[in-house]
């Protein structure tokens, strides 16, 4: 069997571009103490791996669910993270779900939740797990890891037979392939009043196919072996929407949908999660061992799947968020500044004492967001910007676990690699969004004296590589914003453990 | 209306008037036009488990992308695992039928009611390059129960369905 590359070449400087200037974007909410300190984490976002026999990195992902599975049956049923808890929900929400646009985005919210209570109750070596995937397209008989008897966590009574593989005609490569060459998104992924054929086809099918409590809605999720099946129904919207360039819709009916009263995070506490946000976790939160999922797929495609993975997040963050934020009050802050020379520039503030009082006191559920404003882009990515508020002596050596750092963004390369793909001359002005909220709340827990006289934004180039830190470099900043927003719908778009 | 007697009305007519195929709908025998809109209602059980829906060229040239199936009624008390497979069928004396699929869906769980969508343009595609110089060949759209386990359709089940036209 042919060794499948788990992470692409690419190279760091192209990477902590790409990945900082995305969090730029999308850490709104989540990535108290910035961008950087995530890289690693998307670099190394969990795998989800294919079910097979033989490979030794699966086996250990299947020991993990075994123990996480055993963990969760010993909980009381009370308890938010117990395995009847996790069944409740699919019982008792899923319903909004199938026969709708929101059966693949809930589904993927639900396993995502559902895999961090794994990881949490597995314990030790369990916090880069991941889900495994059953593969049934090419691997279609039932995955011996969940037969046996009661002795093993992920059997489940009750199912049928199965002496046979699942039907090449429904589930097998060729079928699947014409559905994941759909190109619509209702028709693969389903509408607004109906079900997609990925969902009326093979989804529906293998619930049928194991039978048992795979067969019925109330019962689905207390087979161990149903998460697999979804996990494999996620990588097939994957496949679909990031290999295959296929277009999720824009509908806001959809997109601006938050999952609310739903899921509960690894500490067992309510969580909620917006369809956005699932359309990232692949890219963020987790990704996918590449198998081949259709009979056209070669092992090139399957080995560049990963560059894809790096494209489609290139093309989200250039294309920017499909968000439109809403300022309860904005205020502008200054106005053409510029960096030159590889210095910090500490910005004063100019801000009105009524608008401070609201940046000080932002509401629990309200955002303090800095924009950035027609950035002219510098001609080389070697650097990114870390924003630091009321430091005026940061500098490069600032790390940015100091209180007064709020975030920092970067710029995609020009040059050998991004500029082959047309992206590197792209010279259109560009919009950054910095979150104050956790800093600002964080500087007035600890007295810092923030006032109308004294409060100055600073910027400060970094060099990704010590070694180009000598290499000119330059940003001029039109507009410069701070502003009050509800906005929430980046939460858990980041990767979370 | 009945909407078997109807459509097997029609089909007897096309087929005594020697008109070839039949047009989709509620066009009248003889006149190919297409219709405006996919609205059929029917019935599948164990003892009828197909419906038959006769289709023009012309019709075939004008389908909506996609149409919604519905199925407002499962009775399944036995919870056989059937799924509902939508095709083309060309057919054509002394030649065996050809049969285009487009999507077999199936139930979770077995009574499930609802709507699905199905998108048949390329396949009405196909069916159209088949046809080619077949000026006698008929096309139906077929919706046909398939049953999953070996004791075959039970004769209690029955399915009320009715399509709409995408877009």
């Amino acid at each position: 069997m042919k060794a499948y590359p788990t992470f692409p070449p690419w190279s760091r400087r192209k990477f902590i571009g790409v990945a900082a200037t995305g969090i730029a974007g999308i850490a709104l909410s989540t990535l108290t103490g910035g961008c950087e300190g995530c890289l690693d984490q998307i670099r190394n976002r969990p795998m989800r791996r294919y079910l097979r026999t033989g490979d030794a990195l699966l086996d250990a992902d299947i020991e993990i669910y075994k123990a996480a599975v055993s963990a969760m049956k010993a909980l009381a049923p009370s308890n938010n993270c117990s395995w009847e808890a996790q069944r409740i929900i699919h019982a008792n929400h899923c319903g909004s779900a199938h026969g709708t646009w929101h059966f693949l985005s809930w589904h993927r919210a639900y396993l995502a939740n559902f895999e961090r209570i794994c990881r949490e109750k597995a314990g030790a070596g369990a916090e880069n797990w991941g889900l495994p995937y059953w593969n049934w397209a090419n691997y279609p008989n039932f995955p011996t890891q969940f037969t046996g008897d009661a002795s093993n966590p992920l059997f489940n009574p009750g199912r049928n037979a199965m002496a046979l593989p699942a039907s090449d005609g429904v589930v097998g490569p060729t079928t699947l392939n014409d559905i994941l060459n759909l190109p619509d998104f209702p028709i693969f992924a389903g509408g607004d009043f109906f079900s997609g054929q990925l969902e009326s086809g093979p989804h529906n099918y293998i619930h049928g196919f194991v039978g048992g409590n795979m067969g019925s809605v109330p019962t689905a999720a207390n087979d161990p072996v149903f998460y697999m099946h979804h996990c494999m129904v996620d990588y097939c919207w994957y496949d679909w929407n990031i290999v295959r360039d296929h277009a999720n819709t824009d509908d806001p009916n959809w997109l601006n949908h938050n999952y609310a009263g739903m899921f509960f995070d690894k500490n067992c506490n309510p969580v909620e999660t917006s369809v956005i946000a699932t359309i990232l976790m692949p890219l963020l939160s987790y990704q996918y061992e590449p198998s081949p999922v259709s009979s056209s797929a070669s092992f090139e495609q399957i080995v560049n799947m990963n560059q894809r993975d790096f494209k489609k997040l290139q093309e989200i963050v250039q294309k920017g968020a499909p968000v439109k934020l809403e300022f309860k009050q904005r205020v502008e802050l200054a106005q053409q500044i510029s960096l030159v020379g590889n210095k910090a520039l500490s910005q004063p503030a100019r801000i009105e004492q009524s608008m401070l009082d609201q940046v000080l006191n932002v509401a629990t559920d309200d955002r303090v967001l800095l924009t950035l404003e027609e950035i002219d882009a510098p001609p080389t990515s070697d650097y990114f910007v870390r924003v630091f508020v009321n430091l005026p002596n940061a500098g490069t050596e600032t790390p940015n676990t100091d209180p007064h750092y709020a975030g920092s963004f970067a710029f995609f390369a020009e040059g050998e690699q991004s500029g082959h793909e047309g992206h590197g001359h792209d010279k259109k002005k560009l919009t950054y969004i910095v979150d104050l909220t956790e800093t600002v709340r964080r500087l007035k827990q600890g007295g810092e004296n923030l006032n109308v006289e004294n409060l100055s934004l600073q910027f400060v180039p970094v060099p990704i590589d010590a070694q180009r830190a000598d290499q000119a470099f330059s940003l001029g900043i039109t507009r410069v914003q701070i502003g009050i927003s509800p906005v929430k719908i980046f939460k858990n778009a980041a990767p979370l453990k | 209306m009945n909407p078997h007697r109807s459509f097997a009305h029609f089909v007897f007519i096309c087929a005594v008037s020697g008109l070839g195929s039949c047009a989709c709908g509620h066009a009248q025998p003889g006149k190919e036009t297409a219709p405006p809109e996919l609205k059929w209602a029917f019935e599948l059980s164990g003892e009828s488990p197909a419906f038959r829906q006769p289709c023009a060229r012309a019709t075939l040239a004008t389908l909506p992308a996609t149409l919604i199936l519905t199925v407002s009624e499962n009775r399944n008390p036995d919870q056989t695992r059937v799924g509902v497979a939508v095709s083309f069928e060309i057919v054509e004396e002394n030649l065996a039928p050809e049969s285009v699929p487009i999507h077999t869906l199936y139930f979770f769980p077995a009574e499930q009611t609802g709507n699905f969508g199905i998108r048949l343009k390329e396949q009405a595609e196909e069916v159209l390059r088949r046809l080619g110089s077949r000026p006698n060949a008929q096309v139906f759209l077929v919706f046909s129960l398939r049953s999953l386990e070996e004791k075959g359709l039970p004769e209690a089940l029955r399915l009320k369905l009715q399509t709409s036209g995408g877009k």
